[in-house]
């Protein structure tokens, strides 16, 4: 209602003056050069813009890879956490397999002794044959470098989800594994002391 | 005294100022975006409104459309048509802030910052967009041309021609 009011007051307080407003006549007339400009000026900065996206190095690809979710780790349910102590308790028991979810590199420098290596990453599922693998196991505990690491955490999810029964991730991860006297093979993990 | 706010809203040099101000808001505003193009585009995906097949390509173009139509509204260049595409990109990012404040999205706005510490969006994002939108369509209507750059360069030749 206010709108109304105040157009309806423009329109009258203009008839006596000179105006340029877009409400006079003048100016209706004028829409469609206004609407060229508009044009002009949307294509002008569109044909820019990819062009400098072309020439730039970190220039974007025209279209993403895949779909935003599947950068989005929160879809993803977590797994249960495993105290050190209850990881040391269960290590070497019969049916119980402790999963690297690192890097192939992390996992040649230094891992949980007797430890399986099957690399995790947000963007990709675990592979089928690896699941088919860890069938066999009881109980599989995941783990990663440290305390806080979401990638075990998220990769013990995906494994639940994928059937696998008493899947859960190191809480302290190799570091809190090494400090607390676990056995392991090769280097110490970064930021033992 | 209706009638006097509504002169005084249409004054042509509180319009000037308006498409002004409104320029250099988003000239500031497509910085960061033109600078962390990835960063941007994570930011629109954050919406969860577009299909993620034209998000990069929304990520180019917006930031430099923001840029160019900033730019030619501060010099009052094409003034209306550009205060006019502001206009139509404020409509968009108000319904785009006000679907994700529905749906309780925690996510940054992404309007001045592409940094996702920057401040969580919250009403006022949306009322400022709001804001931003009467400027502009108080510009598309009221606009007449003062403080425009061809009008002090026209000033500024006539100054300098000698009189006879």
């Amino acid at each position: 209602m206010l709108a109304l009011k105040y157009f309806s007051l423009r329109s009258k307080s203009d008839k006596n003056e000179t105006s340029c407003d877009l409400l006079s006549d003048d100016s209706v007339r004028n829409l469609p050069n206004i609407m060229v400009q508009v044009v002009v000026v949307v294509v002008f900065s569109t044909v820019l813009a990819f062009f400098v996206n072309a020439v730039r190095k970190e220039g974007l690809s025209l279209v993403a890879p895949f779909p935003p979710e599947y950068r989005c780790p929160s879809r993803i349910s977590e797994g249960r956490a495993v105290p050190t102590e209850e990881a040391l308790r269960l290590y070497g028991q019969e049916g119980t397999v402790f999963v690297d979810a690192r890097a192939k590199g992390s996992y040649d420098q230094g891992h949980i002794r007797d430890a399986v290596n099957i690399p995790y990453s947000f963007l990709d599922a675990v592979p089928p044959e690896a699941i088919i693998r860890l069938r066999r196991y009881k109980r599989i505990i995941v783990y990663c470098n440290a305390e806080g690491s979401e990638r075990s955490r998220l990769m013990a999810g995906e494994l639940s989800e994928a059937g696998l029964k008493e899947v859960s991730y190191l809480e302290t991860g190799f570091l809190g594994w090494v400090k607390a006297g676990g056995r392991y093979t090769g280097l110490e993990p970064p930021g033992y002391e | 005294m209706l009638k006097n706010f509504a002169r005084a809203l249409s004054h042509p040099s509180f319009v000037a100022f308006l498409r002004i101000a409104l320029g250099v808001v988003f000239i500031v505003a497509s910085f960061d975006k033109i600078q962390n193009p990835h960063s941007f585009a994570e930011n629109i995906a954050n919406y969860r409104v577009m299909p993620y097949q034209l998000i990069n390509s929304a990520a180019i173009a917006l930031p430099w459309i923001e840029m160019v139509t900033g730019c030619l509204l501060v010099l009052g260049i094409w003034a209306r048509a550009n205060a006019l595409i502001i206009s139509g990109m404020l409509v968009l990012f108000s319904l785009a802030i006000l679907q994700a404040l529905l749906r309780n999205l925690d996510i940054t706005c992404g309007c001045f910052s592409t940094d996702s510490a920057a401040h969580k969006m919250t009403r006022w994002t949306f009322y400022w967009n709001l804001i931003w939108l009467c400027w502009g369509i108080l510009v598309v209507l009221h606009d007449q041309g003062w403080y425009t750059i061809g009008k002090v360069l026209d000033r500024a030749s006539r100054k300098e021609m000698p009189e006879h």
